[in-house]
């Protein structure tokens, strides 16, 4: 079932909808209905679909896919017979074996005889290496090669920052197609988590859900490391064909842009910096920069032989220092913004600033109505016989999110909305209505299982059902209460 | 009487045993059948294999001085030799083809090759033998296969898409399995190489099937640069481009190459070419990444298990040409005679052929294996002791130095062992023995920053726990 959102449409390979699903889909719109620099800009790299509404093109036929080609011609070939009808055009050597032989054969249909019929197409070698090679668009896709740095240090867990990030690399890759070639995809935060390599669409499913969408914010941010580690990445799978690596970042960090350009870059870089988390800066490292702008004079000034006058030049420069001091910390932020701007200069890769969202993004009207409209699409989908049992199962999970982000949402309501809140809890109650009157759900929930794991020096798992879960914790608390209430005598 | 494949080797069987052996005048062909194995067991077992070695290398000089530029296709040639596996050669018309396959065989002493044109009316007949009249009017089909492909050691099949698809079907058993069955008569087929050509190319299921039994195969591209036309002007000089008779020394004796493929398929009772596990590994995943990386280029490129397995002969066959015993990271980058159709075109440009993506592939991989290495080599010393121990569970209770000691039934434990105690002694505080906690503990740190290699752990737990079952 099509949704008419081309939000939902973008983020529709996220299988496991929750209310952060949801969330998803509104920051992202809240994100491009924003007037920003750089907003068209990131509606090119990484929200194309959005803009020209379109849907996953058709894979074009290849010509390399048309192999089993036959054609009529006027000629004659030999060929067994099919068919005793074809009797008389038995080849006329075939009347030379032995009649015992020939009369086997005819039986089997073993005889040879002119054909005038398909015959396959033969090619010679020059024309079939041609058609081989010659660039298709299903090639070009084939050979797409992406990689993705996701910052999930703390400060992304602010202001949805981790959120926007998700949406903007499911988007990017979702609009270009990027499944369809090979995605490697790193988290990072002071350290670089595990590499993970998508070669197939099981791989992709699996990185936009279980990686991706699970990531969480923790520890603080290291992008020359993760960078350098992206480009050891590509190096120890090179192709012929050049990577693009996205870098999603909300901290503005130190880089050895020197030593990363070392050796040729591998890729085209582009980097999304998500709010911009400003470096923390003490005294120490405002006079290093304060001393590396005034070196010259501060030497020259330390090399004067009488003392009082040395004292006096470098006890002014100290106030100068002190009288600068935010503009040295502007000074070094521009200068780090500069260098991820040097970053996808070098590369030919695009750079963007988003700014922060707001912490409350509130709810309005609009919101209420894509989800009102959504709740009426699951519901027609829900009494069309058509619909498979599975994918009743999902709209199912799928009614539930949209139920418990409806509670979150009607709480951001400003007070003073009355009819919008009222709105909200018109649309809680219709997805009450779906969901606790439905069968389907309750089917569900009956073959619900529960899964426990542990670890011993392995691992080992044990799934119940969920309604068997439910019996045995009722009645251990039952025995539980029955005890309190009859201690045994001594 | 069925007369034994193999026997039809030996150099006395055409000119003296077979008429014996048809007459029916022997009153115990059995005996005579008998003497002849016994005697082709003890040649097998007396082959000293460097001496082969050294002709077959001797051959690509030979074969270069009467063919121009086919250094390439005559080392892949050998492969399928030593292997066992058939070559099929394509191109435009007129690259000497035929003259390279004819020579390839003339190479090779008491061995007559089987060579057939196929055009559209050739008949089963023509490759499998007539049939026999004489039991044809006792009602049972039988082809006289004495003649026939099928007691030849090699065959040439000349423009081989001419032939139609049902002969090229009844050929698919004798080419893979080297079995011909017709009705009630089945033979065992003594083909052990065969190259096929074709100046054009047919598509049909048939001749799809048929290209993938065909595990080497290659493309000549026509040179048309002076420098290879005056060279093919002086070879032409020099032989009028037909087969030259190669000196006495330098000929191989078909049991010879018998033997060499006896030895690479680990079939000699005292030589054996080992294939360490890691090199196993990093095979494997170079065959990955090529295939992955040859898919932005033919969208239906698929590497079947089958020749990945195949692989392992191929690579064993690279050592033994290169005088070794042991094969090594080097003969896993020459594993494009086997992964690559030689010199076949891939881009739209035809600048890049397919053994140059083959090459970029495995520099690229084995940086990344030797990246790798440490944290993998103690997942693959415990899985290959695992998988021992998972055929004999007694080796879990014997101590690891006795495991250590030359065994006649398995030559290549104390290597396993061996290469597994090195790796715990780089562990100083995991105590060295065979409990399975000690291998928890030798392999827990592996794969903390690799994913592909976390995978990999949980499958070797998985097996150390299968392994460490307690059994009912």
């Amino acid at each position: 079932m099509t949704a008419s959102s081309p939000y939902h449409a973008l983020f529709a390979r996220i299988l496991n909808v929750n209310p952060e699903t949801q969330k998803l889909q509104d920051i992202c719109r809240s994100l491009l209905e924003r007037d920003f620099e750089g907003l068209s800009e990131l509606k090119s790299l990484a929200f194309k679909s959005l803009e020209q509404g379109r849907e996953k093109t058709p894979l074009p036929l290849d010509i390399a896919t048309e192999r089993k080609g036959e054609h009529e011609t006027d000629d004659i070939t030999i060929g067994n017979m099919s068919n005793l009808i074809e009797f008389p055009r038995i080849l006329k050597k075939e009347f030379m074996m032995p009649d015992e032989i020939f009369d086997q054969k005819l039986l089997k249909k073993e005889l040879l005889v002119h054909k005038k019929q398909f015959r396959e197409k033969r090619q010679s070698w020059e024309k079939l290496f041609e058609q081989q090679c010659a660039l298709t668009e299903t090639k070009q896709w084939a050979r797409q090669k992406t990689y993705i740095l996701l910052d999930v240090s703390a400060s992304t867990g602010q202001r949805h920052r981790l959120l926007l990030e998700k949406a903007i690399a499911i988007g990017y890759l979702q609009s270009n197609l990027k499944e369809r070639g090979e995605v490697y995809f790193r988290a990072f935060n002071h350290s670089t988590g595990s590499l993970h390599l998508c070669q197939s669409p099981s791989d992709y499913r699996d990185l936009i859900n279980k990686v991706i969408m699970q990531a969480e914010p923790i520890g603080q941010t290291n992008l020359q490391k993760a960078i350098e580690t992206a480009f050891d990445d590509l190096n120890h799978h090179p192709s012929e064909h050049p990577a693009e690596i996205l870098i999603l970042s909300d901290g503005l960090s130190a880089l050895d842009l020197e030593s990363l350009f070392s050796s040729p870059p591998p890729s085209k870089i582009h980097v999304v910096l998500v709010g911009g988390d400003q470096p923390q800066l003490n005294d120490r490292d405002l006079r290093e920069h304060f001393n590396s702008l005034h070196k010259s004079q501060i030497s020259s000034y330390r090399e004067i032989e009488d003392p009082k006058r040395r004292e006096l030049l470098l006890s002014q420069l100290d106030e100068r220092f002190r009288d600068r001091k935010e503009q040295l910390r502007s000074d070094i932020i521009n200068d780090l913004k500069s260098q991820l701007k040097e970053l996808c200069v070098r590369t030919q890769g695009t750079f963007i600033h988003v700014p922060d969202l707001p912490q409350e993004l509130g709810a309005d009207r609009e919101q209420a109505a894509q989800i009102e409209q959504r709740i009426e699409e699951i519901s027609q989908a829900l009494q069309n016989p058509q619909t498979t049992v599975l994918d009743k199962e999902q709209l199912m999970d799928e009614l539930l999110a949209l139920r418990a982000y409806l509670r979150e949402l009607s709480y951001q309501v400003d007070t003073n909305n009355l009819d919008l809140k009222k709105n909200f809890e018109e649309l809680i109650e219709r997805t009450g209505e779906l969901t606790l009157d439905s069968q389907e759900l309750q089917a569900m929930l009956e073959h619900l299982e529960l899964s426990c794991r542990w670890k011993s020096n392995g691992s080992s798992e044990v799934s119940i059902p969920l309604s068997q879960w439910i019996k045995l914790t009722y009645r251990a608390i039952k025995q539980s209460l029955k005890r309190r209430s009859n201690p045994p005598k001594a | 009487m069925q007369i034994p494949s193999d026997i039809r080797l030996h150099p006395d069987f055409d000119k003296d045993c077979l008429a014996l052996l048809k007459s029916g005048d022997l009153e115990q062909p059995e005996s005579l059948v008998h003497k002849l194995q016994l005697e082709n067991e003890t040649f097998y077992d007396q082959v000293d294999h460097n001496s082969v070695v050294a002709r077959l290398n001797g051959m690509v000089g030979a074969m270069g001085r009467i063919l121009v530029n086919r250094s390439e296709l005559t080392r892949q040639g050998l492969r399928a030799l030593l292997t066992a596996e058939h070559q099929f050669i394509f191109s435009a018309a007129g690259v000497a083809k035929s003259l390279y396959a004819s020579q390839m065989f003339a190479f090779f002493k008491n061995a007559s090759t089987f060579s057939i044109q196929f055009c559209p009316d050739t008949t089963p007949d023509d490759l499998f033998g007539a049939y026999d009249i004489e039991k044809f009017k006792k009602g049972e089909i039988h082809h006289n296969v004495e003649g026939s492909i099928i007691t030849h050691p090699f065959a040439f099949l000349d423009e081989f898409m001419d032939g139609n698809d049902k002969l090229l079907r009844s050929l698919l058993g004798v080419l893979l399995e080297r079995r011909f069955s017709a009705g009630n008569q089945v033979e065992s087929a003594i083909l052990h190489t065969a190259i096929a050509t074709s100046n054009y190319m047919r598509m049909s299921e048939t001749t799809e099937a048929l290209l993938d039994r065909f595990l080497y195969k290659a493309f000549i591209s026509p040179a048309k640069d002076m420098y290879t036309l005056l060279r093919i002007d002086q070879v032409y000089n020099n032989n009028s481009g037909s087969v030259s008779a190669p000196a006495e020394e330098q000929l191989i004796d078909v049991r010879e190459i018998v033997a060499m493929r006896r030895i690479i398929r680990g079939r000699h009772p005292k030589i054996q070419v080992h294939c360490p596990i890691e090199i196993n590994y990093l095979k494997n995943m170079v065959a990955a990444a090529f295939e992955s990386e040859m898919r932005k280029y033919r969208q239906d490129y698929y590497l079947s298990p089958r020749t990945i397995s195949k692989s392992n002969d191929c690579m064993k066959a690279n050592a033994l040409l290169d005088g070794r015993m042991k094969v090594n990271e080097k003969d896993v980058e020459n594993l494009y005679y086997l992964f690559c159709t030689i010199n076949e075109p891939l881009d739209e440009h035809r600048t890049l052929i397919s053994q140059d993506l083959y090459k970029r592939v495995f520099r690229s991989r084995i940086q990344y294996f030797h990246a790798i290495l440490n944290e993998l080599r103690p997942l693959l010393n415990t899985f290959e002791f695992m998988c021992q121990a998972q055929k004999d569970r007694s080796l879990l209770q014997k101590p690891f130095e006795e495991l250590a000691e030359h065994r006649p039934d398995n030559q290549w434990l104390p290597h396993i062992v061996e290469s597994l105690l090195n790796t715990f002694k780089t562990r100083e505080e995991i105590q060295i023995s065979n409990q399975k906690s000690s291998f928890l503990k030798l392999i827990e740190p592996c794969g903390e920053k690799n994913h592909e290699l976390a995978e990999f752990k949980k499958k070797v737990i998985e097996l150390i726990e299968i392994v460490y079952r307690p059994l009912s």
